[in-house]
């Protein structure tokens, strides 16, 4: 094996596999290092890609030209849209996959990318020389180097697995632990801290009495995650099951809590607050008489179901009698028993918007390793460091998303700017754009970047092309077309379940009608697309039109602060009016604009206002001197 | 933009220019005790809130300026909160004028406008509105307007603010929390709960709003209105009102075409008394320009006197006026002193009236005691204890542009809509009370509301 690449990604999984792709599909030559090459992409905890906020970002990574999309369309075996009855921009794409069929996509996808070479091992170490990352040592203590390195190591840095009292070091059953990787950045001046995250048990389909519980199927209608898929499912699609815990349940978890290794203070990691396990379930909501759990299977050809919302880390013993007490769960055997890890994470405020690290040049960190949970949160890093690694070879601008642009953009600026204390999840409510940071307008908003990338082919784009410019056709129609109030169009109306007109009215006004849709005037006698992908963002657009309208306003004007520059090297312990504490946080982010520095918390706005002062006045003075 | 550099040590006269007891001059800023030994001779321990006599001397030594009375106010304990110190010194402007130019010499710089209150604001001692009730109590001209402002400086309107801010913070979490959380069977808000909450918020921010009409009183002034039939005696009675001879009275009707105004104090308030021109149907040029003049004044007025003369029969009422303004309608049943005068009101005008009706006449001065009484009253009930007013034009702006986001929150929430709509609205509120309050950054607002200030505060 040669040792000299542009890129090594170390990991694959979903960070890992999105960097090296765009790495590669740019043209750098890049190396996958990964401990275990069967695994590619594995998902270790739910079967599931998408849900709030995430769908959204599954749909931006496609967008721009990423490969998660792709892959859950191929592997979905039930989709959803979850939040339906509400408004548009909250709205998210949510599919149960086959877990080996998306593993078994992406070891194909790997095998058939171009510039891509792949190496079974561990890297051990980073090859550092001054404050630059020249490339990593691996088990055998061989040597590769490479112009970038970007780690996507996820839970596995310093990872200790905990079932009850008993500990084992590992990232995930069945695969080891990356030790040393961790120390050496701590040497470099790197915060690491400890993170935990837990995972339910998987049981065994035949065991299971589905009789006593509430199927939950998938939706009729599918929206394929990527703009390059067809429209139709191509797996048949399978049930979940619904289920709750019992009064005897938690009456076993409470007795036991003193063997779990988070309530006798074994783990210091801090956990998931929005993903708690059951012990935490129960003691915190003690008012509660049951809790729901989803049982989801993991694929159409294995027998594992995995018992969504039922994450644990108590012994096995406690495990088997505790779940023995949730309905239809009563004779179940287990495939594997729930578990916790725990593991290292950088502080991500050490890192730049690009994902390269501020201490040491060429390296990059993406994914769980950043303080992320998710499949989603991770695939959206490494796809930005991969991209990013690409650039920055070729000489190109760094490609870094605004908050206004993308769920991707709101991601990185909060990890970078704020920081993380526990395991950081997207929602929606993180994005104060939401209502123009839909699903429906994704490739209106990101299409055009992932072509100027190059990660976009221009048949997809001239496809996508298309589809917008049947979308203005009936845009322009429904603004210009008016409809009279006579006789034969107000019966219509009434059909249709809506008041009658009493004056011309244009169809555009009509559809502001709550009661009214496209598919309606469609029906009415009007000659219109009615293909999803055209309809639903027009519908959207003239539907709430008023509130997009301020979302924009607000966005525009935010716009000065975010695009006001401030230099990366600036001294803040000279910028007179800022708290230590503002001083400190500043000079740890390091903040690109006004608008970033805004929203580091603690950092209040006379703060800004004296950097504001400051930057003036060495602006007059420089000023001075120049004209003296 | 502001361009206050708060690294300098500023001095400025405190007091007002020309001749006085005493002048003030203030010095603030990091350097203030080394700047000012170089002038004075302070002990080297030199207490905080403690006055010392001393000389105060030129840069050079060369003379003594003034012997004047210095006051240091450590780091954290001055207005600005940085260290300052006060020289108050005899009050001759030539005095004050050499202290600051030998203060500059030592390595002072002139104090810009409101830099003093900017810095009490950049170091979070105040907030805007505290801030700007600083300036408010400045200009104060009456013993209302200082007693409101004052009550701001201590927080009072801020309160009323930060409690706005609380409520809504609490209803988008939970709003947020139905929208993200969904799936899981956690309890999050109901619709009924949004709704009521968002009404209780509309509420208190309705309540705030409506005290600007308060505040224009206090900042500017009362408007009373005075409305009747020429020859109602509106002059005359205008003229007692205000205790002087500005209007012309006279016998000949349709006398007054312009409008007169002239202020009175009145319970602490400054009141304005409006005279008009005479209503009545008229083919005049000028007269109608002068009646228009008058339906323009009604809409403005806090108080309209509706003066009828009660000698007449059947006295002409404008139906229009009585209906329009009725709740700020006071009537002053004239001419007491004739003797055709009818005691019952109502007979004077033919039908019942729930309004205020007060018996007066020009030439019996004490029969308007009772209506300065009625009018200080109304000062009183407006102005009770506790009550926050707003005072500026600003804070009114951002009061009503969240009164209209609330008012769509709180018709979204009784639509049933998606609650991330009604989440829009509030967080659209929400960055007002942040404006209100100057916790978010607008360089653009700070600028304004601290050029307002003049050198030396």
């Amino acid at each position: 094996m040669k040792n000299q690449f542009d890129i090594i990604v170390v990991g694959a999984g979903h960070a890992g596999i999105e960097a090296a792709l765009s790495s590669a599909r740019l043209g750098a030559n890049t190396l996958v290092v990964t401990t275990n090459l069967e695994r590619i992409g594995f998902m270790s905890c739910n079967p599931a890609i998408g849900g709030l906020a995430k769908g959204h970002m599954v749909r931006e990574i496609d967008a721009l030209g990423g490969e998660m999309g792709v892959a859950t369309d191929e592997s979905c075996i039930q989709f959803k849209r979850l939040n339906a009855t509400k408004g548009p921009a909250v709205r998210g794409s949510r599919a149960q996959c086959d877990k080996d069929l998306y593993v078994s996509h992406m070891i194909k996808v790997f095998k058939d990318q171009k510039n891509l070479s792949l190496l079974q091992g561990e890297a051990k170490s980073l090859i550092i020389s001054g404050s630059k990352c020249l490339g990593i040592k691996i088990q055998d203590g061989s040597e590769i180097f490479a112009k970038k390195v970007i780690i996507t190591t996820g839970t596995f840095m310093n990872a200790v697995m905990h079932v009850g009292l008993e500990q084992q070091a590992g990232g995930r059953v069945g695969d080891n632990a990356t030790v040393g990787l961790s120390d050496q950045l701590k040497s470099f001046g790197f915060n690491v801290f400890r993170l935990k995250t837990g995972t339910p048990p998987r049981l065994l389909r035949d065991s299971i009495d589905y009789s006593v519980m509430t199927p939950q199927p998938g939706d009729q209608k599918f929206y394929p995650f990527s703009f390059k898929s067809g429209k139709n499912y191509k797996l048949p699609q399978v049930d979940c099951h619904l289920s709750h815990t019992t009064e005897l349940t938690h009456e076993i978890i409470r007795k036991n809590l003193d063997k779990s290794p988070i309530y006798c203070g074994m783990i210091e990691g801090t956990g998931p607050r929005y993903c708690p396990s059951i012990e935490d379930k129960v003691t915190r909501f003690a008012e509660k008489i049951r809790h729901q759990t989803f049982l989801e299977p993991e694929g159409l050809s294995t027998d594992h179901i995995y018992l969504q919302g039922i994450s644990t880390s108590l012994p096995a013993d406690v495990q088997d009698q505790f779940i023995r007490t949730i309905r239809g769960l009563e004779n179940v055997k287990f495939a594997r028993y729930g578990y916790a890890v725990e593991y290292d994470f950088i502080e991500p405020t050490q890192i730049r918007p690009t994902l390269e690290t501020r201490a040491i040049d060429n390296l990059y960190l993406a994914g769980q390793i950043n303080g992320t949970s998710g499949y989603e949160e991770a695939a959206a890093q490494g796809f930005m460091a991969g991209v990013n690694a690409a650039q920055s070879l070729m000489d190109k601008d760094p490609v870094v998303l605004r908050r206004d642009q993308a769920y991707i953009g709101v991601l990185i600026d909060d990890l970078v700017t704020k920081g993380t204390k526990e395991p950081y999840r997207m929602f929606t409510s993180r994005a104060e754009h939401r209502l123009v940071l839909r699903e429906d307008n994704t490739t209106d908003r990101l299409l055009d970047l992932g072509r100027d990338i190059g990660l976009i082919t221009s048949e997809d784009f001239d496809r996508v092309s298309l589809i917008r410019e049947k979308r203005n056709v009936q845009r322009n129609y429904l603004r210009t077309t008016a409809i009279y109030p006579n006789k034969d169009t107000n019966e219509k109306l009434i059909a249709l379940g809506t008041q009658e007109i009493l004056k011309p009215t244009t169809l555009d006004t009509l559809l502001r009608r709550a009661e009214i849709s496209i598919e309606k005037i469609s029906a009415m006698g009007h000659n219109l697309d009615l293909d999803p992908e055209v309809l639903e963002p027009v519908e959207i657009e003239i539907k709430y039109e008023g509130y997009i309208k301020r979302q924009k306003e607000l966005i525009e004007q935010s716009s000065r602060l975010e695009t006001y520059r401030l230099e990366e090297s600036m001294d803040y312990s000279k910028v007179r009016g800022l708290s230590v504490e503002e001083m400190e946080k500043l000079l740890k982010v390091k903040p690109l604009t006004i608008g970033q520095a805004q929203r580091i918390s603690g950092v209040n706005p006379s703060a800004i206002q004296a950097i504001l002062i400051h930057i003036k006045g060495r602006k007059k003075i420089h000023q001075l001197e120049t004209n003296n | 933009m502001l361009n206050y550099k708060v690294e300098d040590t500023i001095c400025a006269i405190a007091t007002p220019s020309g001749h006085g007891g005493i002048s003030v001059v203030r010095i603030c800023g990091p350097r203030t005790l080394e700047v000012s030994r170089k002038l004075i001779n302070l002990p080297i321990d030199i207490e905080s809130h403690k006055a010392y006599l001393l000389s105060v001397n030129s840069v050079d030594q060369t003379k003594q300026i003034d012997e004047a009375l210095v006051t240091y106010f450590g780091q954290g304990k001055s207005y600005t909160n940085d260290e300052t110190l006060e020289i108050s010194c005899h009050g001759s402007p030539v005095i004050a004028e050499e202290i600051i130019q030998n203060l500059i010499l030592a390595g002072c710089r002139l104090a810009q406008k409101g830099e003093f209150t900017f810095r009490a604001f950049m170091s979070g001692r105040i907030d805007l509105l505290q801030a700007e009730s600083i300036l408010t109590l400045i200009q104060s001209d009456t013993k209302k307007a200082a007693e409101v402002s004052l009550r701001q400086l201590k927080g009072e309107l801020s309160e009323k603010v930060k409690e706005m801010q609380d409520k809504m913070t609490w209803l988008l979490a939970h709003l947020e929390a139905s929208i993200d959380f969904s799936l899981e069977d956690l309890q999050t808000v109901d619709y009924e709960t949004i709704k009521i909450k968002t009404e209780e918020i509309y509420k208190l921010n309705k309540k705030l709003l409506d005290t600007y009409k308060k505040g224009k009183v206090i900042t500017d002034s009362m408007n009373v209105v005075l409305v009747g039939e020429p020859n109602a005696g509106k002059s005359s009675l205008f003229n007692q009102l205000i205790k002087n001879d500005k209007a012309i009275v006279t016998e000949i009707a349709g006398t007054t075409r312009d409008i007169l105004e002239s202020y009175v104090i009145i319970g602490g308030v400054k009141v304005k008394f409006i005279d008009t021109a005479g209503l009545h149907d008229t083919k005049d040029a000028v007269e109608i320009i002068g009646i228009q003049k008058t339906r323009d004044q009604l809409k403005d007025a806090d108080h309209i006197f509706y003066i009828v003369d009660a000698t007449q029969d059947k006295p002409i009422l404008d139906i229009e006026i009585l209906e329009k303004y009725s709740d700020k309608i006071v009537f002053l049943s004239n001419k007491k002193d004739l003797p055709k005068f009818k005691e019952n009101f109502t007979h004077v005008i033919g039908k019942k009236v729930d309004n205020q009706v007060f018996l007066v006449s020009a030439k019996i001065p004490e029969t308007l005691d009772e209506v300065v009484l009625y009018l200080e009253n109304q000062i009183k009930q407006a102005f009770h204890e506790s009550s926050a007013v707003v005072l500026k034009t600003r804070q009114f702006e951002l009061l009503d542009k969240m009164n209209q986001c609330l008012e769509r929150a709180k018709n979204l929430s009784s639509e049933n809509a998606s609650s991330e709509f009604t989440a829009f609205e509030l967080r659209d509120a929400l960055e007002c009370c942040f404006d209100l309050l100057g916790e978010r950054l607008d360089d653009q607002v700070m600028n304004k509301v601290f050029q307002e200030f003049c050198i030396g505060k």
